[in-house]
């Protein structure tokens, strides 16, 4: 399996089990990979750039023991998170009344994901205040999915295994939403279209030519094919009109829809997975 | 260059059917409120006609005419003959409906009914028209599925001839067979003919769309078709010949399995549905064929038993029941889709396209469906009972149902094309 920093523990373990072993051998705060309940709460979150972070270890040594059990390392530049060195200003400014503190160790150690009510704590924190994670390594996930919802954060390493990371709730914070709302659905010009599909290249597109099919067989082809879309793949569709019935069926889950109308009957589509 | 598939035609052959309908729903289920007393009467009387007229062509066939011309090229996978023709079918159905139901509600003004009938028959011809010369009749295209569509296309032109002949024996009476009974196969007609068969034909091509699924069982539909068709001719021409309803049942008989063929195909299609969510347009539907499946056994008690709420009860169920609750549910299955296609068409950009659903309010038709138990329970029990305060309640809820249907559809005929940018901002953008 082709696998580059950005891929998911998640897809690793389903592909060779013996992953979980491997790279929690690589250092002590891995170890926790083995945790079954904590395997399931971080590990279709976190990526393996993320883990190497986690761990303190680098994507070399990840891929000297993952690729034994069948992984093709491809290299792909890593996006750079690292705590930054200067606190931010809201930081200095928020008196520690404001800030929430949730010390969320002893909820990991028992096994629980502390999502939920981080998620909850969060929403009661008013504007201009900030909630508090304490744990024992960054909660990179976290910090992602709330930062897409224009969330600041901060986060500040206290000891070697002990980080606060700080999510501040400015003025005019957009409500916050459990999930992006479902799919994106973008009718682009041929230029725009024609970048888009320049960002993939040839082995991450899956091609299907429905306009032969006679109704409903095109939906159900293209619906058939999508749950085996993994998420760096595209699937790339040719087709003789909008399919405004399958749109409507995928409305609601997470993918990125573009469509480029050539012709009357002529409609290209390309389908993947939201970022 | 590839020749016509099936392209959408023009707005202006689709909008305005689906426009006029929601009006005329509208006022029916008003008029209805006020005649409710004549749901308790005999139903030969003038205001009972303008009643089942402004259902079965000034609400059902315009609406089914403005589907029928927006899906023909999708069922036909050709594109309408003509959008002109299709506007000029409009014209005449509408002058005619309202020519006609002006004429029975003020005791059968003999020019009225006369103009209104060779009107509707002018509607009528221009409509069969586009349908024969969409369809393509090669032997290997030409499945069952599309013989529904043709022949129901020619018995609301039977039905709609026998009718013209019926407001001019009123006039100038020269039957010399019972006008009633002539009234009877005119209704029929209508009734299995045109509406039954055309919701069969349409059903079967788009419920499996709809449902993401497919059925092979395309010998359930020969058998439905031939049941219908047997049931119905052999109806009209036994009683017309024979005078005598002896084989009524019969005949019954064989529509009902003509319908529990076509019931069991749409079974098979929901059985192999890749569409897992059950949407309340579906509740709709399941419904419709409830009141359908009851108005058979409502027609059973017709012809044993005479009391007059019999009749009305069946004519309830079969318009109300049945026939709107298909509407109610499949006009928002269909319009957003039109509306859709012609506002987005050539427009493209970087944000992101509303879908079909966001152009009307989705929560309406969930309350739209309570309101239509609601009503239908309290018309059952009334007209059984024959309770006038009951019946008016039931109509009244209507008149609800009525007001939600009509804003939810102007909603969707008046939305502007805007791209949003996935936030609550909205704004609009044109290429």
């Amino acid at each position: 399996m082709r696998i580059n920093a950005k891929t998911k523990i998640s897809e690793l373990v389903r592909y060779n089990k013996d992953s979980i072993e491997a790279i929690a051998s690589l250092s002590k705060p891995l170890r926790k990979l083995k945790n079954p309940v904590l395997r399931k709460v971080m590990a279709s979150r976190v990526t393996l750039a993320e883990a190497a972070k986690i761990g303190k270890s680098s994507m070399e040594e990840f891929a000297v023991v993952l690729k034994p059990l069948g992984f093709i390392f491809e290299e792909k530049k890593t996006e750079a998170q690292q705590t930054k060195e200067i606190p931010p200003t809201w930081l200095d400014n928020l008196s520690k009344d404001k800030i929430d503190f949730f010390d969320v160790r002893s909820h990991i150690e028992e096994g629980n994901d502390p999502l939920k009510e981080i998620m909850q704590r969060f929403k009661k924190v008013k504007n201009g205040e900030a909630l508090c994670i304490i744990n024992s390594f960054i909660p990179t996930p976290l910090v992602r999915r709330l930062e897409k919802n224009n969330v600041l954060s901060y986060t500040e390493k206290i000891e070697s295994e002990v980080f606060y990371t700080y999510f501040f709730k400015a003025e005019e914070s957009k409500p916050l939403t459990e999930k992006q709302e479902g799919a994106h659905v973008i009718k682009n010009s041929k230029e725009d279209f024609e970048n888009i599909f320049a960002q993939f290249d040839s082995s991450q597109i899956k091609t299907l030519d429905v306009r032969h099919l006679e109704m409903p067989m095109p939906m159900q082809t293209i619906l058939k094919a999508l749950p085996d879309l993994a998420n760096n793949e595209v699937l790339y569709i040719h087709h003789k009109r909008i399919p405004i019935y399958l749109l409507e069926e995928i409305a609601d889950r997470d993918f990125t829809v573009h469509l480029l109308q050539l012709d009357e009957d002529n409609v290209k589509m390309l389908i993947y997975h939201k970022k | 260059m590839n020749p016509a598939i099936g392209n959408t035609p023009k707005e202006y052959a689709v909008v305005p059917f689906y426009a006029t309908a929601a009006v005329v729903f509208f006022i029916f289920t008003l008029l209805m409120f006020i005649a409710a007393p004549q749901f308790a009467a005999h139903y030969f009387h003038g205001k009972t006609l303008a009643l089942v007229h402004t259902a079965a062509l000034g609400w059902a066939t315009m609406i089914i005419f403005g589907a029928a011309y927006q899906l023909l090229p999708v069922i036909f996978e050709r594109n309408l003959y003509s959008s002109i023709l299709a506007l000029a079918s409009y014209f005449f159905l509408l002058a005619g409906s309202i020519l006609l139901i002006f004429s029975f509600w003020y005791f059968f003004l003999s020019w009225g009914m006369i103009s209104g009938g060779i009107s509707v028959i002018v509607a009528v011809l221009l409509y069969c028209f586009n349908v024969f010369k969409t369809a393509d009749f090669k032997k290997n295209k030409l499945n069952i599925q599309n013989y529904f569509i043709i022949s129901s296309a020619l018995y609301l032109l039977i039905t709609c001839t026998i009718g013209l002949l019926l407001v001019i024996n009123l006039a100038y009476p020269f039957f010399n067979i019972s006008h009633l009974e002539i009234l009877k196969l005119h209704a029929h007609l209508g009734i299995v003919g045109w509406f039954l068969q055309l919701i069969t034909g349409i059903s079967v091509r788009l419920v499996p769309m709809f449902l993401l699924s497919k059925s092979n069982k395309s010998h359930l539909l020969s058998l439905s078709f031939i049941f219908q068709n047997v049931g119905i001719l052999g109806f009209t021409l036994d009683r017309y010949f024979t005078g005598s309803p002896a084989r009524s049942t019969l005949y019954l008989i064989l529509v009902g399995v003509g319908i529990f063929y076509w019931l069991f195909y749409l079974r098979d299609t929901y059985k192999n549905r890749l569409k897992r969510k059950v949407e309340v347009q579906m509740k709709f539907a399941f419904i419709s064929f409830g009141f359908l499946i009851a108005s058979l056994f409502v027609a059973l008690l017709i012809l044993n038993f005479s009391d007059i709420q019999w009749s009305t009860l069946y004519g309830t169920f079969i318009f109300l029941g049945w026939i709107s609750a298909i509407i109610l549910g499949k006009t928002f299955k269909t319009l957003p889709f039109i509306i859709w296609n012609t506002r987005y068409k050539t427009l493209h950009g970087k944000m992101k396209l509303p879908m079909p659903k966001d152009l009307y309010i989705e929560q309406w038709i969930h309350y739209q469906y309570k309101l239509f138990v609601a009503a239908m329970l309290l018309l059952t029990i009334g007209i059984v009972s024959n309770i006038l305060l009951i019946i008016k309640a039931g109509l009244f809820l209507w008149i609800l149902i009525a007001t939600l249907y009509i804003i939810n559809i102007f909603k969707i005929l008046f939305h502007k094309k805007q791209l949003t940018d996935g936030t609550s901002n909205n704004r609009s953008t044109l290429p």
